[in-house]
């Protein structure tokens, strides 16, 4: 329902739609900061299952200082018994005319209901190389393998290649090689319609998983909304970006 | 300690020399992308060589040497042979109006010349010296518990020159982790000197010291270094006798050898002693650090003469080898080797055949025929039979999974579809012909290889499949991924992707790579990382090439490697060279078992080399 709501929404817009919906991303590489317009608030939103309550969320803002671009948010998961929450800071620097360079910086607190209180600091690096036409990004994400116990925080290394077709029309490929769960592959391809709607399509090879998404441009808020087949639940997002006029 | 000595002694003796530096960072990038299992040292030994000794392209055995530097494609190599065979060469740059990539003419332009040896007194004397060293963190039980008898240290040294035009020596040392520098009653370690003399009337060359011997297609001696693409498997004629200051311990002959030639015929004369590791079998591990290790150091005494005998015409060669080769591992009467070896050209036809028997009584053979369809297309069949007690000490691969004893039948295409984009594709039978117990039965299976190459200015996409069938077992699968990209002429860094899949388990790993040359071409930076996840079988991962160092593994389980290597010009004849490796598991609190156990999941290994390149 709430989908058919926001479709609607989407087609009335006569607004334009921004690239943001990376927003959304659990795997945000911070090589990508560079592309963003500052300042900007966002927050999302992500039911992973109703029945127990488990849930996905971040609150995130991006500001500049002088040249280079950060970000802060606070990132939380979990259900009412066990949460796992996240302060991330990060920071992209462009070393050259095409290559770009993210580091982020987390404190990881977990509680488990009356049994665990643990904490851990992780960080992650982000790599990006452009071309004309297609931009490849390199994300390590905790490299040292930092854990609250042993091998609990995910590690992986993803390697994605964005293509541009059209001013319109763009795929990704995204490799991911993780520690904990091995080889997987995404594919994603995102259209927007007249610069004002995008469609995001995606699909997961292993386990087999899909999900699309739908974005909108209202004055100086986006609104961004998903649904991901999970293996092992249905997950409903939503995301509000704003950027106010300078 | 000791080591160090050695080192500062041997560094200072060459250090005043003023020479030029050469690298094979062209070389190595054309080679990385197209193969995957590469023996670096290996390689870097048989194009040093080269460098020193350049192919003259108006000699046509030295033109048929070409594909030994693995650096062409089956079809430049083709053209060039023509083109040599019709043509008088005056400059090398005369190959440019050839059809072939000026940077494939690039790759190779430090190997070849069009000089005749009658000009060559005029010419620059070249020199080389290497010292490497390498060592790792945490040591391993064996270093710590004082169980290995050497330094914690791997050393390797190595110095070749030319006293003249005709004469050239060389010289290489190399000790392992946990080895010692010598052996009490068994000399030196790992010790290989050679010395060349070429250029005299019919005596074309003699060597003393080691060296490598490749008899037609291989399958009785090929023991000089090339690289194998099951893709598309053709075998790279070389030089039946080469000297090597290779590290390798096991497969080489060492004594002296001699080429005659008059008129048409070539006449390879040669003899060798030589000490092989083990006891009751030949021990290939290269490593005796303890007692028990060391009981296996050179016991097995090796004792071979033959002679080899060689015919050309413009369009066929027959070629006889005979042998006599006795190894105390035995124990019984010296052994009569012999290959028969024919090749003929009839267009674009080639027919080659090679027979080898051991006394009269068991035998092998490799049969195969080449066409060439059109400007860019190859089909090879072949096939290949040996039988189980043929010796088997010296012979080459024939495939990817070969041990040698079996019958195979394996046919191959290749063609560019269009400037840019190749595709080969090769289907392999095969049935063992291993000695085993009765009712077992023979191992049989197929394999398929598919390869998808795009080539452009600026990066390279390759594609490769492998499906691997072996009769009433589970099927195995393959699929790399590589792409690599020159972004400018600084920076260049390439992607890979290995999947195997076993048994329904996925093994992965990924691996990124990144090569950056400063504007003056001084400094070299290499970063890799790569993130292994693997059930059932190991997955191959070489880092980025550092001069000196293996720099592949096979690895397990699950975990991650990170390298970083700085390679710097000194001066205009010196590089020095540093790298640091670390090697990270997850599913382990220890790496290895016995002596070579680790007490951590994670070690760092660290490489640093000087090298002296001079010409005067």
């Amino acid at each position: 329902m709430k989908l058919i709501t926001l479709f609607m929404l989407c087609f009335s817009a006569s607004i334009y739609a921004q690239n943001n919906y990376f927003f959304l991303d659990r795997y945000l590489n911070p090589s990508i900061l560079y592309d963003l317009n500052t300042p900007t608030y966002y927050l999302n939103n992500t039911t992973l299952n109703q029945e127990i309550g488990l849930y996905e969320r971040e609150l995130g803002y991006v500001f500049r200082i002088k040249n280079n671009v950060y970000k802060t948010s606070l990132y939380q998961y979990g259900y009412n018994k066990f949460q796992e929450t996240s302060f991330k800071i990060s920071t992209a620097k462009k070393l050259s005319k095409s290559i770009e360079l993210g580091v982020r910086l987390s404190y990881n607190y977990l509680n488990i209901y009356e049994l665990e209180n643990l904490s851990t600091v992780s960080f992650d690096l982000g790599f990006g190389i452009r071309r004309k036409r297609y931009i490849l990004r390199l994300l390590l994400e905790n490299p040292l393998n930092a854990s609250y116990i042993e091998n609990d925080l995910e590690s992986q290394f993803i390697i994605s290649s964005m293509y541009l077709w059209t001013n319109n029309l763009t795929s990704e490929i995204r490799f991911e090689e993780s520690l904990q769960s091995g080889l997987n592959l995404l594919h994603r391809i995102k259209y927007c319609y007249k610069t004002r709607v995008s469609l995001i399509l995606s699909q997961r090879v292993k386990p087999m998983e899909y999900g699309y998404g739908l974005g909108y441009k209202l004055k100086n808020f986006e609104f961004y909304s998903q649904y991901i087949k999970y293996s092992y639940t249905n997950a409903l997002g939503i995301c509000i970006v704003y950027t106010p006029k300078k | 300690m000791k080591n160090s000595i050695y080192c500062t002694v041997l560094v200072c003796v060459f250090a005043f020399q003023v020479s030029f530096a050469q690298n094979f960072t062209k070389q190595w990038q054309y080679v990385e992308s197209t193969i995957e299992h590469i023996d670096v040292t290996e390689l870097f030994e048989v194009w040093e060589y080269y460098q020193q000794t350049p192919l003259n392209l108006n000699n046509r055995t030295h033109v048929n040497l070409l594909s030994t530097l693995n650096l062409l494609t089956d079809e430049e190599l083709k053209l060039i042979r023509t083109f040599c065979a019709q043509n008088r060469v005056n400059s090398i740059y005369q190959l440019q109006t050839l059809d072939i990539e000026l940077e494939s003419l690039r790759r190779i332009r430090p190997f070849i010349t069009t000089t005749l040896i009658a000009d060559e007194t005029n010419r620059k004397r070249k020199t080389n010296f290497y010292a490497g060293l390498q060592f790792q963190t945490p040591q391993r039980l064996g270093v710590l518990e004082k169980k290995y008898i050497g330094t914690a240290i791997k050393t390797h040294l190595r110095y070749r020159t030319e006293l003249n035009s005709k004469w050239k020596i060389g010289l290489a040392l190399e000790k392992d982790i946990g080895e010692p520098m010598y052996y009490k009653n068994k000399g030196i370690n790992n010790l290989s000197w050679s010395v060349e003399f070429s250029g005299l009337s019919k005596l074309r060359k003699i060597t003393f010291g080691k060296y490598d011997i490749s008899l037609g297609e291989g399958i009785l001696f090929g023991t000089a270094y090339r690289i194998n693409n099951p893709y598309f498997l053709s075998y790279n004629k070389g030089v039946v006798v080469k000297s090597s200051l290779s590290p390798k311990e096991y497969n080489y002959f060492e004594g002296i050898a001699s080429t005659w030639e008059y008129k048409q015929i070539t006449m390879d004369l040669f003899a060798s002693a030589t000490k092989a590791n083990g006891l009751n079998t030949y021990d290939n591990t290269g490593q005796f650090r303890t007692n028990t290790e060391i009981e296996k150091y050179k016991t097995i005494s090796r004792h071979l003469v033959g002679i080899h005998l060689r015919k050309e015409h413009r369009n066929s060669n027959f070629a006889w080898a005979g042998i006599v080769y006795k190894s105390s591992l035995y124990k019984e009467e010296a052994l009569f080797l012999q290959s028969f070896y024919l090749s003929k050209n009839y267009y674009n036809l080639e027919f080659v055949s090679e027979t080898a028997c051991q006394d009269l009584k068991a035998w092998a053979n490799i049969q195969k025929l080449n066409i060439s369809l059109g400007n860019s297309s190859f089909l090879t069949v072949q096939f290949r039979t040996r039988e189980s007690n043929m010796i088997n000490e010296f012979n080459s691969d024939y495939t990817s999974f070969s041990n040698g004893y079996e019958t195979g039948f394996y046919y191959a295409f290749q063609s560019s579809l269009t400037n840019r984009w190749t595709l080969k594709l090769a289907f392999d039978t095969f049935e063992s012909k291993q000695l085993k117990l009765e009712d077992v039965p023979y191992e049989k299976g197929r394999k398929i290889l598919g390869e998808l190459l795009k080539t452009t200015e600026h990066n390279k996409f390759v594609c490769q499949y492998q499906l691997k069938q072996l009769k009433e077992r589970e099927k195995t699968q393959k699929v790399r991924i590589l792409y690599q990209q020159i972004q400018n002429t600084q920076l260049r860094w390439d992607t890979k992707l290995y999947c195997t899949l076993e048994k329904a388990e996925v093994n992965s790993s990924l691996q990124f790579n990144l090569y950056w040359t400063s504007k003056s071409k001084l400094e070299k930076l290499s970063f890799s990382n790569c993130y292994f996840y693997t059930h059932n079988e190991s997955i191959y991962w070489q880092a980025p090439h550092f001069f000196g160092s293996y720099n592949a593994r096979f690895l397990s389980g699950r975990g991650s490697t990170l390298s970083i290597s700085l390679q710097k010009k000194m001066r205009k004849d010196l590089k020095i060279g540093l790298q640091a490796l670390v090697l990270n598991y997850v599913d382990r609190a220890e790496i290895g078992t016995g002596n070579e156990r680790i007490a951590n999941n994670k070690k760092l290994d660290f490489a640093v080399y000087l090298k002296w390149n001079r010409r005067d």
